[in-house]
């Protein structure tokens, strides 16, 4: 079984390395890996799917794009999530200023501060209904609430099951303040969901 | 967030982390201890754990997405970014450029042959002599160059004008020998006349296209008494 994990790993390692000189094949093979985990991880950020597909596809292209600045090729998974994390956070801040920009416009007074953004995430509507799938789209809304780095944090090792070295790779930390990130995560929701839990 | 401000004593965080079941032994038996101690803690630490499930169950819950052709799409766009659509515009231009008729103005080109043929016949008389001699021929030769050059153009293509000018003429080898002359000269053009290693004969004189840039003319004939 370990035999068959470093070989699968070689082989990725050697898939970077062609798709550094430009073998697209190579390039389409590591997509078929990881496409799953960076749709699903795009998608935990930005809570729409087609934003998410169109955001991981992106960064699949920036990655191609600059794969000659990752020294060392065994290091493409963390290094992937990381373009796609900083890429679904970015496109949630434009995704957040049109859309409170939007509301303001709605609202008609033109100011900044408490924007629509709040009121639509307050905790009363969270409270809906201790149905699963309510359940759900409470924890997405909490999500989006939660501090960039908690949040990531959360996503890549609570809902996504990545290792914490993986994690603080990804989020450029320690391990230790993964953990502390995860707990702070935690807390946060849990006075979120207080009706569902 | 910096390092300084994680606080390991944090009883919660101690139920985080149990969560993650890193706790040592140690870290285990206080956390046992404070449970037992605080029925408050023990519901917190049960919410805790709800929220765990509900967290996994959140990670297995998302919509259905084709990925049969997300590699395809990835493949696609990285053929059609800006940077790439610029090159196929630019490799374009240059099918464009290569596949442009070589049309010019025949006249004038042997006109100009002629006038540089002058310019050289009057460097050496010996020079002169053959050039002289050559002069008609060649500019015959040149002619029926042109004209079979222009054999190759795309006879759908209007004609145009001026496409070709003559760089130079220079004579790069004379041979003399046994009574026969020899006499080859390059004719430069300022770009492709024709991509061909075809040659014409006019009066003893050849016109052979040898590369991109330039055509060779020899002539071999019967050298006049000195």
């Amino acid at each position: 079984m370990a035999k068959a994990t470093d070989a699968t790993a070689q082989m990725e390692v050697d898939d970077v390395v062609l798709a550094r000189d430009g073998d697209a094949e190579a390039f389409s093979r590591l997509v078929r890996s990881y496409q799953r985990r960076a749709v699903s991880v795009a998608y935990r950020l930005l809570s729409n799917i087609e934003d998410a597909t169109d955001v991981a596809q992106d960064a699949f292209v920036r990655a191609y794009r600059n794969l000659g600045q990752l020294e060392d090729p065994t290091r493409f998974g963390p290094w992937l999530m990381r373009v796609v994390s900083n890429l679904s956070l970015n496109y949630r801040r434009s995704r957040a200023a049109k859309k409170a920009y939007s509301l303001d416009e709605l609202a008609g007074d033109g100011t900044e501060g408490d924007g629509g953004i709040d009121r639509l995430e307050s905790k009363a509507d969270l409270n809906v209904s201790p149905q699963s799938e309510e359940l759900h789209a409470a924890i997405s809304a909490g999500m989006e609430r939660l501090p960039d780095k908690q949040r990531l944090a959360l996503i890549l090792f609570s809902v996504e099951g990545m290792a914490q070295k993986e994690v603080a790779e990804i989020l450029e930390c320690s391990v230790e303040l993964v953990k502390w990130n995860v707990f702070q995560a935690r807390k946060k929701l849990r006075e979120m969901l207080d009706s569902f839990l | 967030m910096r390092s300084e401000e994680i606080n390991p004593n944090d009883p919660m965080f101690l139920v985080s982390r149990n969560l993650d079941g890193e706790l040592t032994g140690a870290e285990q038996s206080r956390l046992a201890k404070l449970l037992s101690e605080s029925p408050e803690m023990r519901r917190e630490a049960e919410k805790y754990c709800e929220l765990n499930e509900a967290l996994k169950s959140f990670g297995c819950s998302m919509p259905d997405v084709d990925f049969g052709d997300f590699s395809d799409r990835v493949r696609q766009s990285l053929g059609s970014s800006e940077d790439d659509a610029q090159l196929v515009e630019v490799d374009q231009a240059i099918q464009s450029w290569a596949s442009k008729p070589v049309v010019f103005d025949e006249e004038r080109f042997t006109a100009g042959v002629l006038e540089q043929i002058g310019e050289s016949r009057s460097s050496t008389s010996r020079s002169r002599s053959i050039l002289f001699r050559i002069g008609m021929p060649f500019a015959a030769a040149a002619a029926v160059a042109l004209v079979w050059i222009g054999g190759f153009r795309n006879e759908h293509q209007p004609r145009r004008v001026a496409d070709v000018q003559i760089g130079g003429i220079e004579r790069v080898a004379t041979h003399i020998s046994h009574g026969n002359t020899r006499l080859a000269s390059v004719v430069s053009f300022d770009r492709t006349p024709v991509e061909t290693d075809r040659s014409t004969r006019s009066g003893g004189i050849s016109l052979s296209f040898v590369g991109s840039l330039r055509a060779e003319l020899t002539s071999s004939e019967v050298a006049p008494p000195l």
